[in-house]
Protein backbone atom coordinates (compact mmCIF):
# COMPACT_ATOMS: atom_id res chain seq x y z
CA UNK A 1 0.00 0.00 0.00
CA UNK A 2 3.08 2.44 1.01
CA UNK A 3 3.89 1.99 -2.78
CA UNK A 4 1.34 3.75 -4.26
CA UNK A 5 2.18 7.17 -2.70
CA UNK A 6 5.72 6.98 -3.92
CA UNK A 7 4.15 5.41 -7.40
CA UNK A 8 1.79 8.63 -7.79
CA UNK A 9 4.82 11.07 -7.10
CA UNK A 10 6.54 9.86 -10.11
CA UNK A 11 6.11 11.38 -13.61
CA UNK A 12 6.27 8.44 -15.64
CA UNK A 13 3.97 6.84 -13.77
CA UNK A 14 1.14 9.63 -12.92
CA UNK A 15 1.00 9.44 -17.25
CA UNK A 16 0.15 5.74 -16.72
CA UNK A 17 -2.55 7.02 -13.65
CA UNK A 18 -4.21 9.38 -16.61
CA UNK A 19 -4.19 7.01 -19.19
CA UNK A 20 -5.93 4.35 -16.49
CA UNK A 21 -8.90 6.51 -15.34
CA UNK A 22 -9.19 9.52 -17.77
CA UNK A 23 -11.60 8.27 -19.43
CA UNK A 24 -13.79 6.63 -16.69
CA UNK A 25 -13.62 10.34 -14.36
CA UNK A 26 -14.80 11.75 -17.62
CA UNK A 27 -17.62 9.49 -18.20
CA UNK A 28 -18.56 9.63 -14.20
CA UNK A 29 -18.52 13.77 -14.64
CA UNK A 30 -19.96 13.65 -18.00
CA UNK A 31 -23.33 11.75 -16.15
CA UNK A 32 -23.71 13.68 -13.49
CA UNK A 33 -23.61 17.06 -15.09
CA UNK A 34 -23.05 17.64 -18.86
CA UNK A 35 -20.59 16.13 -21.98
CA UNK A 36 -20.03 19.49 -22.57
CA UNK A 37 -18.34 20.57 -19.21
CA UNK A 38 -16.97 17.13 -18.15
CA UNK A 39 -14.36 17.25 -20.64
CA UNK A 40 -13.07 20.23 -18.42
CA UNK A 41 -13.77 19.04 -14.68
CA UNK A 42 -11.82 15.84 -15.58
CA UNK A 43 -9.03 17.76 -16.93
CA UNK A 44 -9.22 19.52 -13.93
CA UNK A 45 -9.37 16.59 -11.83
CA UNK A 46 -6.44 15.46 -13.14
CA UNK A 47 -4.61 18.17 -12.28
CA UNK A 48 -5.44 18.99 -8.73
CA UNK A 49 -4.54 15.22 -8.22
CA UNK A 50 -1.45 16.24 -9.99
CA UNK A 51 -0.71 19.27 -8.09
CA UNK A 52 -1.75 17.64 -4.61
CA UNK A 53 -0.22 14.38 -5.21
CA UNK A 54 2.27 14.94 -2.11
CA UNK A 55 -1.06 14.32 0.19
CA UNK A 56 -2.10 11.49 -1.44
CA UNK A 57 -2.33 9.20 1.21
CA UNK A 58 -2.37 5.16 0.38
CA UNK A 59 -3.01 4.56 3.79
CA UNK A 60 -6.30 5.52 3.49
CA UNK A 61 -7.50 3.93 0.22
CA UNK A 62 -6.39 3.78 -4.01
CA UNK A 63 -5.59 6.11 -6.94
CA UNK A 64 -8.87 5.49 -8.02
CA UNK A 65 -11.02 6.57 -5.07
CA UNK A 66 -8.90 9.28 -4.72
CA UNK A 67 -9.46 10.39 -8.29
CA UNK A 68 -13.13 10.09 -7.95
CA UNK A 69 -13.28 11.91 -4.57
CA UNK A 70 -11.41 14.84 -6.11
CA UNK A 71 -14.04 15.00 -8.93
CA UNK A 72 -17.14 14.30 -6.55
CA UNK A 73 -16.35 17.71 -4.63
CA UNK A 74 -15.83 19.94 -8.54
CA UNK A 75 -19.24 18.46 -9.38
CA UNK A 76 -20.33 19.77 -5.76
CA UNK A 77 -19.39 23.01 -6.75
CA UNK A 78 -21.99 22.53 -9.92
CA UNK A 79 -24.38 21.02 -7.71
CA UNK A 80 -27.45 22.93 -8.59
CA UNK A 81 -26.60 22.23 -12.18
CA UNK A 82 -26.87 19.04 -11.52
CA UNK A 83 -30.12 19.50 -9.76
CA UNK A 84 -31.23 21.44 -12.96
CA UNK A 85 -30.53 18.51 -14.99
CA UNK A 86 -32.63 15.83 -13.23
CA UNK A 87 -35.24 17.40 -13.28
CA UNK A 88 -34.86 18.73 -16.56
CA UNK A 89 -34.72 14.66 -17.50
CA UNK A 90 -37.46 14.11 -15.44
CA UNK A 91 -39.66 16.51 -17.82
CA UNK A 92 -38.63 15.52 -20.92
CA UNK A 93 -36.71 12.15 -20.75
CA UNK A 94 -32.97 11.27 -22.23
CA UNK A 95 -31.70 13.51 -24.74
CA UNK A 96 -32.48 12.83 -28.03
CA UNK A 97 -28.34 12.30 -28.65
CA UNK A 98 -27.46 10.27 -25.73
CA UNK A 99 -25.71 7.27 -27.25
CA UNK A 100 -27.26 4.31 -25.32
CA UNK A 101 -30.68 5.49 -25.97
CA UNK A 102 -31.28 3.32 -29.12
CA UNK A 103 -29.75 0.62 -27.07
CA UNK A 104 -31.54 0.67 -24.19
CA UNK A 105 -34.75 1.79 -25.23
CA UNK A 106 -35.85 -1.75 -25.35
CA UNK A 107 -34.78 -1.95 -21.60
CA UNK A 108 -37.09 0.79 -20.33
CA UNK A 109 -39.63 -0.17 -21.92
CA UNK A 110 -39.68 -3.48 -20.52
CA UNK A 111 -38.40 -2.50 -17.33
CA UNK A 112 -40.42 -0.30 -14.90
CA UNK A 113 -38.10 2.33 -13.94
CA UNK A 114 -37.83 4.70 -16.30
CA UNK A 115 -35.26 7.73 -16.99
CA UNK A 116 -38.02 10.58 -16.03
CA UNK A 117 -38.97 9.15 -12.41
CA UNK A 118 -35.37 7.81 -11.65
CA UNK A 119 -33.90 11.43 -12.30
CA UNK A 120 -36.90 13.12 -10.75
CA UNK A 121 -36.00 10.53 -7.63
CA UNK A 122 -32.53 11.57 -7.38
CA UNK A 123 -33.10 15.29 -7.66
CA UNK A 124 -34.55 14.78 -4.07
CA UNK A 125 -31.72 13.27 -2.67
CA UNK A 126 -29.54 15.56 -0.65
CA UNK A 127 -25.81 16.18 -2.39
CA UNK A 128 -24.44 14.19 0.28
CA UNK A 129 -26.84 10.82 -0.35
CA UNK A 130 -26.47 11.68 -4.29
CA UNK A 131 -22.51 11.29 -4.12
CA UNK A 132 -22.68 8.34 -2.14
CA UNK A 133 -25.47 6.65 -4.77
CA UNK A 134 -23.78 7.72 -7.82
CA UNK A 135 -19.95 6.67 -6.76
CA UNK A 136 -21.32 3.36 -6.40
CA UNK A 137 -23.99 3.05 -9.27
CA UNK A 138 -21.45 4.64 -12.03
CA UNK A 139 -17.81 4.46 -9.95
CA UNK A 140 -18.56 1.32 -9.30
CA UNK A 141 -16.84 1.93 -5.48
CA UNK A 142 -17.15 -0.40 -2.77
CA UNK A 143 -18.44 1.54 0.16
CA UNK A 144 -14.95 1.48 2.21
CA UNK A 145 -13.87 3.47 -1.37
CA UNK A 146 -16.34 5.64 -1.12
CA UNK A 147 -15.55 6.53 2.54
CA UNK A 148 -12.19 6.89 1.49
CA UNK A 149 -13.23 9.09 -1.85
CA UNK A 150 -15.62 10.92 0.42
CA UNK A 151 -13.32 11.33 3.38
CA UNK A 152 -16.08 10.66 5.55
CA UNK A 153 -16.64 7.28 7.68
CA UNK A 154 -18.03 3.96 6.70
CA UNK A 155 -20.68 4.41 8.82
CA UNK A 156 -21.74 7.73 7.56
CA UNK A 157 -21.95 5.51 4.25
CA UNK A 158 -24.09 3.71 5.31
CA UNK A 159 -26.44 5.82 7.10
CA UNK A 160 -26.60 8.14 3.55
CA UNK A 161 -27.36 4.99 1.70
CA UNK A 162 -30.06 4.21 4.12
CA UNK A 163 -31.60 7.33 3.42
CA UNK A 164 -31.34 7.68 -0.38
CA UNK A 165 -32.72 4.13 -0.60
CA UNK A 166 -35.91 4.61 1.33
CA UNK A 167 -36.16 8.30 -0.77
CA UNK A 168 -35.12 6.32 -4.22
CA UNK A 169 -37.92 2.89 -3.08
CA UNK A 170 -41.04 4.38 -5.11
CA UNK A 171 -38.89 4.21 -8.19
CA UNK A 172 -36.74 1.20 -7.33
CA UNK A 173 -39.57 -0.84 -5.92
CA UNK B 1 -29.73 -6.50 -11.09
CA UNK B 2 -29.37 -4.58 -7.91
CA UNK B 3 -30.44 -0.96 -7.82
CA UNK B 4 -26.87 0.89 -8.34
CA UNK B 5 -27.08 -1.36 -11.78
CA UNK B 6 -30.41 -0.28 -12.62
CA UNK B 7 -29.41 3.49 -11.72
CA UNK B 8 -26.30 2.39 -13.65
CA UNK B 9 -28.29 0.63 -17.16
CA UNK B 10 -30.84 3.36 -17.40
CA UNK B 11 -29.87 6.79 -16.73
CA UNK B 12 -28.40 8.35 -19.39
CA UNK B 13 -24.92 7.98 -20.58
CA UNK B 14 -22.23 10.24 -22.18
CA UNK B 15 -19.98 9.16 -25.48
CA UNK B 16 -16.43 8.64 -24.99
CA UNK B 17 -13.62 10.98 -26.14
CA UNK B 18 -12.85 11.34 -29.73
CA UNK B 19 -9.14 10.95 -30.09
CA UNK B 20 -8.69 14.45 -31.01
CA UNK B 21 -10.29 15.35 -27.16
CA UNK B 22 -8.22 12.67 -25.60
CA UNK B 23 -4.58 13.75 -27.24
CA UNK B 24 -5.77 17.48 -26.59
CA UNK B 25 -6.50 16.63 -22.65
CA UNK B 26 -3.42 14.52 -22.59
CA UNK B 27 -1.46 17.20 -23.74
CA UNK B 28 -3.37 19.79 -21.68
CA UNK B 29 -2.89 17.41 -18.06
CA UNK B 30 0.86 16.56 -18.57
CA UNK B 31 1.64 19.76 -19.74
CA UNK B 32 1.21 20.78 -16.27
CA UNK B 33 2.63 17.68 -14.81
CA UNK B 34 6.28 18.25 -16.53
CA UNK B 35 9.01 15.83 -14.99
CA UNK B 36 11.08 19.11 -13.42
CA UNK B 37 7.80 19.85 -11.68
CA UNK B 38 8.18 16.87 -9.27
CA UNK B 39 8.95 17.59 -5.84
CA UNK B 40 11.30 14.36 -4.51
CA UNK B 41 10.18 16.09 -0.92
CA UNK B 42 9.46 13.44 1.10
CA UNK B 43 11.82 10.71 -0.60
CA UNK B 44 13.88 10.60 2.58
CA UNK B 45 10.75 9.21 4.48
CA UNK B 46 10.04 5.98 2.03
CA UNK B 47 11.04 2.77 3.00
CA UNK B 48 13.61 0.79 1.48
CA UNK B 49 10.32 -1.57 0.01
CA UNK B 50 8.66 1.45 -1.05
CA UNK B 51 11.62 2.57 -3.04
CA UNK B 52 11.94 -1.16 -4.73
CA UNK B 53 8.70 -1.03 -5.99
CA UNK B 54 8.92 2.18 -7.05
CA UNK B 55 12.55 1.57 -8.94
CA UNK B 56 10.31 -1.09 -10.77
CA UNK B 57 7.41 0.53 -11.57
CA UNK B 58 9.08 2.92 -13.06
CA UNK B 59 11.52 0.26 -14.85
CA UNK B 60 8.28 -1.15 -15.97
CA UNK B 61 7.07 2.58 -17.54
CA UNK B 62 11.01 2.49 -19.21
CA UNK B 63 10.58 -0.90 -20.73
CA UNK B 64 6.91 0.63 -22.43
CA UNK B 65 8.85 3.45 -23.49
CA UNK B 66 11.64 1.50 -25.15
CA UNK B 67 8.81 -0.43 -26.30
CA UNK B 68 7.35 2.55 -28.07
CA UNK B 69 9.85 4.68 -28.95
CA UNK B 70 11.86 4.56 -32.00
CA UNK B 71 14.62 3.49 -31.71
CA UNK B 72 16.65 5.74 -34.42
CA UNK B 73 14.98 9.38 -34.61
CA UNK B 74 16.14 9.27 -38.64
CA UNK B 75 14.16 6.02 -39.51
CA UNK B 76 11.08 5.34 -37.48
CA UNK B 77 10.53 1.69 -36.44
CA UNK B 78 6.54 0.49 -36.63
CA UNK B 79 5.44 -0.28 -33.25
CA UNK B 80 3.97 -3.95 -33.78
CA UNK B 81 1.11 -5.33 -31.88
CA UNK B 82 2.95 -7.93 -30.41
CA UNK B 83 5.11 -4.87 -28.79
CA UNK B 84 1.72 -2.94 -27.78
CA UNK B 85 1.13 -5.90 -26.00
CA UNK B 86 3.90 -6.16 -24.25
CA UNK B 87 3.42 -2.49 -23.43
CA UNK B 88 0.33 -3.41 -21.63
CA UNK B 89 1.07 -6.52 -19.88
CA UNK B 90 3.79 -4.72 -18.65
CA UNK B 91 1.25 -1.89 -16.99
CA UNK B 92 -1.42 -4.57 -15.84
CA UNK B 93 1.64 -5.73 -14.05
CA UNK B 94 2.62 -3.03 -12.29
CA UNK B 95 -1.29 -2.15 -11.42
CA UNK B 96 -1.41 -2.10 -7.58
CA UNK B 97 -4.79 -4.65 -6.75
CA UNK B 98 -7.40 -3.41 -4.43
CA UNK B 99 -8.01 -5.06 -1.03
CA UNK B 100 -11.02 -6.63 0.06
CA UNK B 101 -12.85 -10.29 1.22
CA UNK B 102 -14.45 -10.68 -2.21
CA UNK B 103 -13.50 -11.17 -6.03
CA UNK B 104 -16.35 -10.59 -8.32
CA UNK B 105 -16.72 -10.24 -12.20
CA UNK B 106 -19.94 -8.42 -13.91
CA UNK B 107 -19.99 -10.23 -17.24
CA UNK B 108 -22.43 -8.71 -20.11
CA UNK B 109 -23.35 -11.69 -22.48
CA UNK B 110 -24.69 -10.31 -25.86
CA UNK B 111 -26.29 -12.53 -28.51
CA UNK B 112 -26.83 -11.97 -32.01
CA UNK B 113 -29.51 -14.52 -33.44
CA UNK B 114 -33.26 -14.94 -34.54
CA UNK B 115 -36.37 -14.41 -32.21
CA UNK B 116 -39.15 -16.75 -32.36
CA UNK B 117 -41.05 -14.08 -34.11
CA UNK B 118 -38.13 -14.04 -36.90
CA UNK B 119 -36.51 -10.83 -36.04
CA UNK B 120 -32.68 -10.79 -35.84
CA UNK B 121 -32.21 -9.74 -32.39
CA UNK B 122 -29.42 -8.94 -29.88
CA UNK B 123 -29.87 -11.11 -26.60
CA UNK B 124 -28.33 -9.36 -23.00
CA UNK B 125 -27.61 -10.67 -20.26
CA UNK B 126 -25.70 -9.98 -17.18
CA UNK B 127 -23.71 -13.16 -15.60
CA UNK B 128 -22.29 -12.54 -12.60
CA UNK B 129 -19.23 -14.71 -10.94
CA UNK B 130 -18.19 -14.21 -6.97
CA UNK B 131 -15.64 -16.23 -4.70
CA UNK B 132 -15.87 -15.19 -0.96
CA UNK B 133 -13.23 -15.51 2.14
CA UNK B 134 -15.06 -19.05 3.28
CA UNK B 135 -14.79 -21.35 -0.40
CA UNK B 136 -17.93 -19.66 -0.86
CA UNK B 137 -18.67 -19.32 -4.69
CA UNK B 138 -21.95 -17.30 -5.87
CA UNK B 139 -23.01 -17.39 -9.24
CA UNK B 140 -26.00 -16.31 -11.96
CA UNK B 141 -27.06 -15.25 -14.86
CA UNK B 142 -29.78 -12.60 -15.63
CA UNK B 143 -31.67 -11.60 -18.77
CA UNK B 144 -31.83 -8.37 -19.61
CA UNK B 145 -33.31 -7.60 -23.03
CA UNK B 146 -33.52 -8.90 -26.25
CA UNK B 147 -34.51 -6.20 -29.28
CA UNK B 148 -34.34 -5.72 -33.12
CA UNK B 149 -30.05 -5.24 -34.03
CA UNK B 150 -30.60 -3.89 -38.27
CA UNK B 151 -32.97 -1.10 -38.96
CA UNK B 152 -35.38 -3.08 -40.90
CA UNK B 153 -36.25 -5.80 -37.95
CA UNK B 154 -36.68 -2.65 -35.94
CA UNK B 155 -39.19 -1.48 -38.26
CA UNK B 156 -40.71 -4.75 -38.58
CA UNK B 157 -40.95 -5.18 -34.92
CA UNK B 158 -42.35 -2.12 -34.05
CA UNK B 159 -44.98 -2.72 -37.26
CA UNK B 160 -46.11 -5.73 -35.62
CA UNK B 161 -46.82 -3.80 -32.63
CA UNK B 162 -43.57 -3.84 -30.35
CA UNK B 163 -44.32 -7.73 -29.24
CA UNK B 164 -42.86 -8.46 -26.18
CA UNK B 165 -39.08 -10.20 -26.80
CA UNK B 166 -37.74 -12.49 -24.50
CA UNK B 167 -35.29 -13.86 -22.78
CA UNK B 168 -35.41 -10.40 -21.29
CA UNK B 169 -35.97 -8.65 -17.72
CA UNK B 170 -39.70 -9.68 -16.69
CA UNK B 171 -40.43 -12.29 -19.07
CA UNK B 172 -40.22 -15.33 -16.76
CA UNK B 173 -41.22 -13.94 -13.34
CA UNK B 174 -41.07 -17.23 -11.65
CA UNK B 175 -37.19 -17.14 -12.07
CA UNK B 176 -35.81 -13.87 -13.08
CA UNK B 177 -32.60 -15.07 -12.83
CA UNK B 178 -30.93 -18.45 -12.32
CA UNK B 179 -27.74 -20.47 -11.89
CA UNK B 180 -24.67 -19.50 -13.81
CA UNK B 181 -22.54 -22.40 -15.41
CA UNK B 182 -19.31 -21.02 -13.90
CA UNK B 183 -20.36 -21.39 -10.61
CA UNK B 184 -19.85 -25.48 -10.99
CA UNK B 185 -16.65 -25.00 -12.63
CA UNK B 186 -15.32 -22.38 -9.80
CA UNK B 187 -11.67 -21.79 -9.94
CA UNK B 188 -11.45 -24.86 -12.46
CA UNK B 189 -8.70 -23.80 -15.08
CA UNK B 190 -8.50 -26.72 -17.11
CA UNK B 191 -9.36 -30.71 -17.11
CA UNK B 192 -7.62 -31.82 -14.22
CA UNK B 193 -6.48 -27.95 -13.40
CA UNK B 194 -8.80 -26.55 -10.06
CA UNK B 195 -6.11 -24.45 -7.71
CA UNK B 196 -7.28 -23.16 -4.25
CA UNK B 197 -7.76 -19.06 -4.70
CA UNK B 198 -4.33 -19.15 -2.74
CA UNK B 199 -2.97 -21.26 -4.84
CA UNK B 200 -4.28 -19.01 -8.22
CA UNK B 201 -3.40 -16.17 -6.13
CA UNK B 202 0.28 -17.58 -6.00
CA UNK B 203 0.77 -18.75 -9.75
CA UNK B 204 4.25 -17.46 -11.26
CA UNK B 205 4.42 -14.11 -13.07
CA UNK B 206 6.61 -14.68 -15.58
CA UNK B 207 5.44 -16.60 -18.77
CA UNK B 208 8.05 -19.30 -18.89
CA UNK B 209 7.61 -20.04 -15.86
CA UNK B 210 3.38 -19.89 -15.44
CA UNK B 211 3.59 -22.19 -18.40
CA UNK B 212 5.96 -24.55 -16.89
CA UNK B 213 3.65 -24.70 -13.86
CA UNK B 214 0.68 -25.08 -15.60
CA UNK B 215 1.74 -27.91 -17.93
CA UNK B 216 2.57 -30.01 -14.12
CA UNK B 217 -0.93 -30.48 -13.99
CA UNK B 218 -1.55 -31.87 -17.79
CA UNK B 219 -2.16 -35.65 -17.88
CA UNK B 220 -2.16 -37.27 -21.19
CA UNK B 221 -4.81 -39.53 -20.38
CA UNK B 222 -6.87 -36.22 -20.45
CA UNK B 223 -9.14 -35.98 -23.69
CA UNK B 224 -7.71 -32.46 -24.36
CA UNK B 225 -4.48 -32.33 -26.37
CA UNK B 226 -1.87 -30.79 -24.66
CA UNK B 227 -1.36 -27.49 -26.78
CA UNK B 228 -5.38 -27.09 -26.59
CA UNK B 229 -5.60 -28.02 -22.53
CA UNK B 230 -2.40 -25.12 -21.63
CA UNK B 231 -4.39 -22.71 -24.02
CA UNK B 232 -7.63 -23.05 -22.09
CA UNK B 233 -6.22 -22.74 -18.79
CA UNK B 234 -4.20 -20.08 -19.85
CA UNK B 235 -7.18 -18.17 -21.40
CA UNK B 236 -9.15 -19.18 -18.21
CA UNK B 237 -6.71 -17.49 -16.06
CA UNK B 238 -7.11 -13.90 -17.48
CA UNK B 239 -10.88 -13.66 -16.72
CA UNK B 240 -9.69 -15.25 -12.90
CA UNK B 241 -8.74 -13.96 -9.85
CA UNK B 242 -5.08 -14.47 -10.33
CA UNK B 243 -2.72 -11.70 -9.48
CA UNK B 244 -2.30 -8.90 -12.50
CA UNK B 245 1.38 -10.11 -13.09
CA UNK B 246 -0.13 -13.74 -13.38
CA UNK B 247 -2.64 -12.14 -15.95
CA UNK B 248 -0.31 -10.52 -17.49
CA UNK B 249 1.95 -13.62 -17.84
CA UNK B 250 -1.13 -15.41 -19.10
CA UNK B 251 -1.28 -12.80 -22.15
CA UNK B 252 2.44 -13.11 -23.35
CA UNK B 253 2.37 -17.03 -22.90
CA UNK B 254 -0.51 -17.22 -25.32
CA UNK B 255 0.70 -14.72 -27.61
CA UNK B 256 3.70 -17.34 -28.01
CA UNK B 257 1.35 -20.84 -28.61
CA UNK B 258 0.96 -21.55 -32.12
CA UNK B 259 -1.99 -20.64 -33.91
CA UNK B 260 -2.56 -17.55 -31.80
CA UNK B 261 -1.91 -14.38 -33.34
CA UNK B 262 -1.97 -10.26 -31.61
CA UNK B 263 -3.80 -7.90 -33.90
CA UNK B 264 -4.80 -4.44 -33.38
CA UNK B 265 -7.72 -4.17 -35.50
CA UNK B 266 -10.53 -5.72 -33.67
CA UNK B 267 -14.08 -5.24 -35.36
CA UNK B 268 -16.23 -3.46 -32.66
CA UNK B 269 -19.66 -4.10 -33.00
CA UNK B 270 -20.09 -5.07 -29.80
CA UNK B 271 -17.87 -1.93 -28.36
CA UNK B 272 -14.96 -3.92 -27.50
CA UNK B 273 -11.94 -1.66 -28.45
CA UNK B 274 -8.43 -2.79 -27.84
CA UNK B 275 -5.45 -5.13 -28.69
CA UNK B 276 -6.69 -9.04 -29.32
CA UNK B 277 -5.12 -12.68 -28.63
CA UNK B 278 -6.89 -14.13 -32.20
CA UNK B 279 -7.28 -17.55 -32.88
CA UNK B 280 -9.12 -19.49 -35.29
CA UNK B 281 -10.91 -22.61 -34.50
CA UNK B 282 -13.16 -24.74 -35.89
CA UNK B 283 -16.64 -22.85 -35.83
CA UNK B 284 -14.76 -19.40 -36.57
CA UNK B 285 -12.39 -16.70 -34.62
CA UNK B 286 -12.31 -16.25 -30.85
CA UNK B 287 -10.37 -12.95 -29.74
CA UNK B 288 -9.53 -12.37 -26.52
CA UNK B 289 -10.06 -8.26 -26.56
CA UNK B 290 -7.35 -6.25 -24.02
CA UNK B 291 -7.43 -2.24 -23.54
CA UNK B 292 -4.32 -0.80 -24.65
CA UNK B 293 -3.75 1.72 -21.92
CA UNK B 294 -3.99 -0.37 -19.06
CA UNK B 295 -4.09 -3.79 -19.83
CA UNK B 296 -7.19 -5.16 -17.97
CA UNK B 297 -8.99 -7.80 -20.49
CA UNK B 298 -12.53 -6.18 -21.79
CA UNK B 299 -13.96 -9.07 -22.91
CA UNK B 300 -14.17 -12.07 -25.54
CA UNK B 301 -16.04 -11.84 -29.07
CA UNK B 302 -16.69 -15.12 -31.47
CA UNK B 303 -16.63 -14.11 -35.34
CA UNK B 304 -18.16 -16.76 -37.50
CA UNK B 305 -16.33 -18.07 -40.61
CA UNK B 306 -17.85 -15.29 -42.52
CA UNK B 307 -16.17 -13.08 -40.35
CA UNK B 308 -19.82 -11.76 -39.00
CA UNK B 309 -19.65 -11.20 -35.11
CA UNK B 310 -22.54 -13.24 -33.56
CA UNK B 311 -21.26 -13.40 -29.49
CA UNK B 312 -19.38 -11.63 -26.92
CA UNK B 313 -18.87 -11.61 -23.08
CA UNK B 314 -17.95 -7.68 -22.00
CA UNK B 315 -16.82 -7.57 -18.92
CA UNK B 316 -18.13 -4.64 -17.32
CA UNK B 317 -16.69 -5.00 -13.79
CA UNK B 318 -14.08 -7.01 -12.15
CA UNK B 319 -12.24 -6.57 -8.72
CA UNK B 320 -12.14 -6.90 -4.96
CA UNK B 321 -14.10 -5.22 -2.35
CA UNK B 322 -15.35 -6.05 1.27
CA UNK B 323 -18.98 -6.39 -0.09
CA UNK B 324 -20.52 -9.39 -0.03
CA UNK B 325 -22.66 -10.15 -2.98
CA UNK B 326 -26.42 -10.91 -3.31
CA UNK B 327 -27.99 -13.24 -6.00
CA UNK B 328 -31.19 -11.67 -7.34
CA UNK B 329 -34.50 -12.35 -5.51
CA UNK B 330 -35.43 -16.01 -6.13
CA UNK B 331 -32.33 -17.12 -8.02
CA UNK B 332 -32.07 -20.92 -6.93
CA UNK B 333 -28.98 -22.54 -6.65
CA UNK B 334 -26.78 -19.47 -7.39
CA UNK B 335 -24.45 -19.97 -4.01
CA UNK B 336 -22.01 -22.83 -3.50
CA UNK B 337 -18.71 -23.73 -1.85
CA UNK B 338 -15.18 -24.70 -3.25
Amino acid sequence: MRAIKCVITAPGIFEAVFEAHYEEIRRYIGRRLDPDVAEDLAAETFLIAFRQRERFDSGLGEVRPWLYGIATNLIGRHRRAEVRRYRALARTGPPPDDEGHDQRIVDRLSASVTVDRLAGALARLSQGERDVVLLIAYGGLGYDEVAAALGIASGTVASRLSRARTKLREVLG
Amino acid sequence: MNEFQVIDSVMPDVPPPSAEQLLAARERILAAAPVSHVSMAGAGRRSWTGMALVAAAVVLVVGVVVALVPRSSVEPVAVTPMQKLEAAAARLAATPEANGRYWRRDTEHVVRTKSDHGYKVEERAMEALAFGPDREVYGWHEPVSSKPYTAEDLKAWRRDGSPKLCPARGCDKNMPAYSSTDLEAGLELADGLKPTLTELRSLPKEPAALKSRLLESYRPQVDTERERWLKEAASRLITSPAAPGTRAAAYLLLAKEPGITVVDDVPRTFGLDGLALQEKTGQGVRQIVIDRKTGHVLGRQWLAPDGVHHHAEIVRKVGWSDVRPVPPAGCVRCTTRL
